[in-house]
């Protein structure tokens, strides 16, 4: 059929056919990006290139909730002998919301040097030791707050307000998952409860759901409700799934633009997947005797956490990227958090973790995940130099100054990093901020932490935030 | 949702109040389900899919579907 055109254009068009096509032209254009990153939020976990090449694959950060001391861990100070039972008269702001200042307080436990580095660690870590060679600790960390509450988020996401993603959702969201079958970010907590403000340590902020943290119990069935009922076969498991997926989809048909409800449709899927994957991976009753032992499963004291520990290495192996662990939960003497009695609180905690974390250690190099895994050791802050009060052993919040340490892939171990003044006080050489660490975790990680970025309110948000951060070079092997 | 002890125990209450309120047939059980949960009539190609699956599976299964469809999680 032929037509009739008024006004022949070079390109044999009318006037409103070019606009027609030029104008859908541009609107696919669109449509097919909107598509492409459709796809992409159909897998936001899908595995992605780091920035650059990197030995670590894996994150497990052990935190010690509630502060651990770091004059009696991994930082020895002669001179709190000598000026034990004195009043402090320095200028470092001493003491948190207005508890009593008390005097200078020695470490009951005896610092020892170990392995070849002669690396000094406190008779509260005998199974640690032993891998002082590979432990970075870094004795000038320092937080901006003296809260738990904001000090754990601190640690956690950068910042000490509610709502930023934390360092698990920013490992995912820049790296993906290799293993799609389990959550990539897994967070344990402690019995006795979470940290202050529990899931905000481990929410994926204003980035999407997928990338929050997984919370895993450490006991029974890691996931409330991931097993099928009692007394419901596999059969019939699959085929109401299966009624349940075509009902779903038929309702959807009504609602294309609803992306929640294809959310919750693949959710059931990979619950699904989940089932055979996780309950496979936290069947830790299957192992030896002498790995029951090494991870002290069977002594009350290091249980639980031995059982995390172990649950940690069986995550690794299969692929899952950060896993973070808490030590106390609850309050005060719950956690690292030795106010009345440090001394005892210390003697606890060091005691639950000590030998399941060289026991993770020790199975790690085993099983050569070493190689591609990193450690993170600390809490949210340090304690005092002084005691809590005149006449008791406690130690209140410092977070001028304290000792973290890392090690594994990419960490040179065997060495003290950064100085505390003479008492313990404040970090006054190689200054290492929250963010530093983050920085340098990320880094060892294979990322390069000014170009992680996630846009949210009109700016491109880093999880070290806007100031300048350094990657703790001195860390890298 | 889908495993939890609650869901499958109101799955088996919803059962037993549509056996008690519909009867033994199958269809008038199913219909009531679609009243009671989503306020409306089931479509003939659901009538059709829900009998096929009783053939096999129990009610109290038909009822823990519905309690986890979107539909019904989500109303409108």
């Amino acid at each position: 059929m032929s037509r009739f055109i008024p006004n022949p254009t070079p390109c044999g068009q009318t006037r409103r056919e070019f606009l027609w096509q030029v104008g859908g032209g541009f609107a696919g254009l669109a449509l097919a990006d909107l598509m492409a990153s459709e796809a992409r939020a159909a897998s936001p976990l899908a595995e992605k290139q780091p920035h650059f090449v990197s030995k670590a694959k894996h994150c497990v950060f052990l935190f010690m909730n509630g502060g651990p001391s770091q004059v009696d861990t991994f930082d020895p100070k002669p001179a709190l002998k000598k000026y034990h039972g004195m009043p402090y008269t320095g200028d470092a702001k001493v003491g948190s919301n207005g508890r009593a200042v008390g005097h200078l307080m020695q470490s009951p436990f005896e610092f020892t040097r170990h392995g070849q580095s002669g690396l000094p660690i406190s008779s509260l870590f005998p199974h640690t030791a032993r891998f002082a060679d590979d432990l970075c600790v870094i004795r000038s960390m320092h937080a901006d707050t003296a809260a738990h509450a904001s000090g754990c988020l601190q640690m956690n996401t950068g910042s000490i307000f509610i709502g930023k993603p934390c360092l698990g959702s920013w490992l995912s969201y820049g790296l993906g998952t290799e293993n799609q079958n389990l959550p990539g970010f897994v967070v344990m907590t402690d019995p006795r409860g979470g940290p202050i403000g529990s899931a905000s340590n481990w929410t994926a902020g204003y980035m999407p759901a997928a990338y929050q943290g997984t919370l895993f119990r450490s006991g029974g069935s890691p996931l409330l409700d991931l097993a099928t009922p009692e007394g419901t076969s596999d059969r019939t498991q699959r085929r109401s799934l299966d009624l349940l997926k075509t009902l779903n989809e038929e309702h959807l048909k009504m609602h294309p633009d609803e992306t929640e409800l294809v959310a919750r449709i693949e959710s059931y899927e990979l619950a699904y997947r989940m089932q055979t994957e996780a309950m496979n991976v936290v069947d830790v009753d299957r192992e030896d005797e002498a790995t029951r032992e090494m991870y002290g499963l069977d002594d009350k004291r290091t249980a639980d956490f031995g059982r995390k520990c172990l649950l940690t290495r069986r995550l690794i192996e299969k692929g899952v990227r950060f896993i973070q662990l808490y030590s106390g939960g609850g309050h005060i003497e719950d956690t690292w958090d030795g106010h009345t009695d440090c001394i005892t609180n210390h003697t606890l905690h060091a005691g639950e973790t000590d030998k399941p974390i060289a026991a993770l250690i020790a199975d790690l190099k085993r099983t050569g995940l070493w190689d591609e895994t990193l450690l993170v050791w600390g809490g949210e802050f340090g304690r005092t130099p002084t005691s809590e009060g005149v006449g008791k052993p406690g130690r209140d919040h410092d977070w001028h100054g304290f000792s973290m340490w890392m090690a594994g892939a990419g960490v040179k171990g065997g060495q003290a990093i950064g100085a505390t003044d003479e008492l313990g006080f404040k970090a006054v050489e190689d200054r290492c901020h929250v963010s530093d660490l983050h920085a340098t975790i990320l880094h060892l990680m294979g990322i390069d932490h000014s170009r992680l970025s996630f846009p949210h309110q009109g700016l491109n948000q880093r999880l070290t935030g806007v100031e300048e951060r350094q990657v703790i070079t001195k860390a890298l092997a | 949702m889908f495993n939890g002890d609650f869901v499958n125990q109101q799955a088996g209450h919803f059962a037993a109040r549509l056996r008690r309120e519909a009867g033994d047939d199958q269809g008038k059980q199913i219909s009531l389900a679609w009243r009671l949960a989503l306020c409306r009539e089931p479509t003939a190609a659901e009538l059709t899919q829900m009998r096929t699956f009783l053939s096999e599976e129990s009610l109290e299964q038909v009822c823990r579907v519905i309690l986890n469809l979107n539909e019904f999680v989500y109303p409108e």
